[in-house]
């Protein structure tokens, strides 16, 4: 396995990523990765790709602009949007490398990014099959849900606050990313959970320096202004593999099995790793090398030889 | 320079002149045992990781590996300084932290300046050190409280200065790829720079009249007195350096991680001593070996490194090296332990340095560091005399 340092242009700010290629000579199809809510390049992702190099995929992992080691300010602001567009730059620059096969990319998403893959797969014809796992659907309601009625109220007001701040000062405020509250005036963080920030820290020890454990309270704006459950619909024929944990109430399972419901196509196929939840897609290396695994495997079958009449007409015969 | 620096001096020890010229096997053994004992482990490690690992010695592991390393290097070299005097330095985290913040604010905005930035992180390491050189080796404060109050100084400041609108912003693009640039192969030029700053710290230590004196002041004040050399002032200089070495890891660092955060320098506040305690050094003062220490540094990102890569929690990584330190300690003790005792033969109608009076000419601590075979801890609350009853040389 032979792995570089890449950059390349989005939207006019430097974002860099690491480009894995798999022995042999191209050129190789690739799977275009970026991680969820405060990922960096490092975490975790890097245990998924060396499975899709295994296979025989080349495997690009980018930080988005403002996070990592990609350029951009306000750093640790998560623009959805943004994310989304890199996602696609990212695409145009993996297809002009001359060791990539151009007809062949994959996008491959979890948590936060699990929901762009389904948005940018349902919007960019190049995308030539997804994986999602754990994917954030419905914002506004998974945030209602987590924080709870009350609590929910409040976080609101912190929000219009913020944003009439912003306006005033031009500034962004920041908030931590996860953490349980120990009552109910604590302070807010996004994912109200300490398991989020017990996993997350550790990681941060462990293998991803860059992480860091906070967002702007505009991010959290964005998030609730998310919705990827409208672009299921217009997968219509690529095809989708989406990767759920068992009883995830975090990204919620009922919704993103929903969402699966609502891709038209039948290259499709839902995978739910038992007995996990969604932080044990980090935590937990044996459902990590499950859900690497079957992600791995979906891009064998979908994206090594993409469909034409030749190769399909054998089935009929 | 003082009249007393002018004045000509044996500064390499004495009849190590003839043995220079004709390296015999038991200089060559008396020069090289200290530090051949830890490289010789931290190797093992290296070995031992490739084998387990074979991913570390990648472009991918040692692009990950090699920068850290480089600032964890850096960062230990001003420790082990202060370490050598049998003091300790705990605002290295803070330090680390605050020049990452400074740096950040005024190097990181739209039309920012990148020397600027560096300049001010020099003005801050400086101003720490002389704050904690002076406080402890001019009013005799003890340097474990006196560093962690200095550092929490300078966490103050971080947190002024970070919320007034540098937590957005990240460091100069062009810093970032300097720092972040490794040489074929995935090596980092943090870490060639602390190679370099290791390999500068040993020649000045072993072969300049400046360095000498800093190793006889840092393992005896009570000799370096007899010998006219300003015990203190060496003393004190040593947290001044260590800080401005705090310093050139923050900005390093804050290159490699791109932005500034209020927990940028935690890990070295531990890891920093871990490494000089691998490199043999007892907290207790003694000589300074720069090349071991920078083997204890290696020691401990290899452990560091297998652990991540063996994908086991990283809470092990805590565990290990609280365990990897009290074994460190534990050896270089009973070691210090069998020194004492040998010279205990030697010396048994001497009587010993610390029942003997503070005499007027060496007004430096009689306490742990005039004895570097003594493993009292820093700050021994025996210390003698207030700073008032000691009359200043300076």
């Amino acid at each position: 396995m032979a792995q570089r340092e890449v950059e390349f242009s989005s939207s006019g700010e430097t974002v860099r990523g690491d480009l894995l290629l798999p022995d042999g000579d191209g050129p190789f199809p690739v799977v275009v990765m970026a991680g969820g809510w405060c990922y960096v390049k490092e975490l975790r992702q890097p245990q998924y790709a060396a499975e899709f190099v295994r296979r025989g995929f080349a495997a690009l992992i980018f930080d988005y602009r403002r996070m990592g080691a990609s350029d951009g300010e306000p750093r640790q602001h998560i623009e959805p949007w943004d994310q989304i567009e890199d996602y696609k730059n990212a695409v145009t620059f993996v297809a002009s490398l001359p060791e990539i096969d151009a007809s062949r990319i994959g996008i491959w998403g979890i948590s936060y990014s699990g929901g762009h893959v389904l948005i940018v797969g349902a919007t960019d014809e190049r995308v030539k099959s997804v994986v999602s796992n754990v994917p954030v659907i419905d914002g506004y309601q998974t945030m209602w849900r987590m924080h709870g009625t009350v609590r929910f109220r409040a976080l609101k007001s912190l929000v219009a606050e913020d944003r009439l701040k912003r306006t005033e000062t031009g500034g962004y405020g920041y908030m931590p990313m996860s953490g349980t509250p120990t009552g109910p005036n604590d302070e807010f963080s996004v994912w109200p959970d300490d398991d989020v920030k017990k996993v997350f820290e550790e990681l941060k020890a462990a293998q991803a320096p860059r992480h860091e454990h906070r967002n702007t309270i505009a991010s959290l704006e964005r998030l609730m202004e998310y919705d990827a459950s409208v672009f299921a619909p217009r997968l219509i024929n690529v095809p989708t593999m989406m990767i759920v944990a068992d009883h995830d109430d975090i990204t919620m399972w009922d919704q993103e099995i929903a969402a699966f419901k609502a891709i038209p196509s039948s290259r499709k196929e839902l995978v739910v790793i038992p007995g996990t939840s969604h932080m044990t897609l980090y935590s937990n290396v044996s459902a990590l090398e499950f859900a690497a695994k079957a992600a791995a495997s979906w891009f064998a079958r979908t994206l090594m030889e993409p469909p034409t009449t030749d190769n399909q007409v054998g089935q009929f015969s | 320079m003082t009249r007393h620096s002018q004045a000509p001096q044996a500064a390499i020890p004495g009849p190590a002149t003839a043995a220079r010229l004709r390296p015999s096997w038991a200089d060559l053994r008396w020069r090289g045992a200290p530090v051949a004992v830890p490289w010789a482990v931290a190797l093992a490690m290296l070995v031992v990781s490739v084998i387990l690992y074979p991913a570390t010695v990648h472009f991918g592991g040692l692009a990950t590996l090699t920068p850290l390393l480089g600032v964890l290097v850096i960062a230990s070299l001003g420790q082990s300084l202060v370490i050598g005097t049998g003091g300790i330095d705990l605002s290295v985290s803070s330090v680390i932290t605050v020049v990452g913040v400074v740096f950040v604010m005024e190097a990181g905005p739209k039309g920012g300046s990148t020397v600027v930035g560096l300049v001010y992180a020099l003005l801050i390491g400086l101003a720490c050190g002389l704050a904690n050189g002076f406080l402890v080796e001019y009013l005799r404060l003890s340097p474990l409280v006196t560093t962690l109050a200095t550092g929490q100084v300078m966490a103050g400041l971080a947190s002024l200065w970070y919320g007034n609108g540098t937590n957005g912003l990240t460091a100069p693009t062009r810093w970032k790829n300097l720092t972040g640039d490794t040489i074929a192969g995935g090596v980092s030029y943090v870490l060639i720079i602390a190679v370099a700053a290791a390999i500068v710290l040993s020649l000045l230590l072993s072969y300049t009249t400046v360095g000498r004196r800093l190793t006889v002041a840092s393992t005896s004040p009570r000799a370096a007195g007899y010998q006219g050399i300003r015990a203190r002032r060496y003393r004190a200089a040593t947290y001044v350096v260590a800080s401005v070495l705090y310093a050139l890891a923050g900005v390093l660092f804050v290159g490699v991680i791109g932005t500034s955060t209020l927990s940028l320098g935690d890990v070295y506040q531990l890891s920093t001593i871990v490494a000089v305690v691998l490199g043999g050094a007892a907290l207790s003062g003694g000589k300074l070996h720069p090349a071991a220490t920078l083997a204890g540094a290696l020691f401990l990102a290899l452990i560091n490194n297998d652990v991540s890569a063996s994908g086991i929690p990283s809470g092990w990584q805590s565990v290990l090296q609280g365990a990897v330190l009290v074994l460190a300690m534990a050896a270089t003790a009973t070691g210090v332990l069998r020194g004492l005792r040998r010279r205990r033969l030697r010396t048994a109608l001497a009587p010993p340095a610390a029942l003997a009076p503070p005499t007027p000419s060496e007004p430096a601590p009689a306490g742990p560091a005039a004895d570097p075979g003594s493993p009292a801890p820093p700050g021994d609350p025996e210390q003698p005399d207030p700073p008032t009853a000691q009359p200043s040389r300076e």
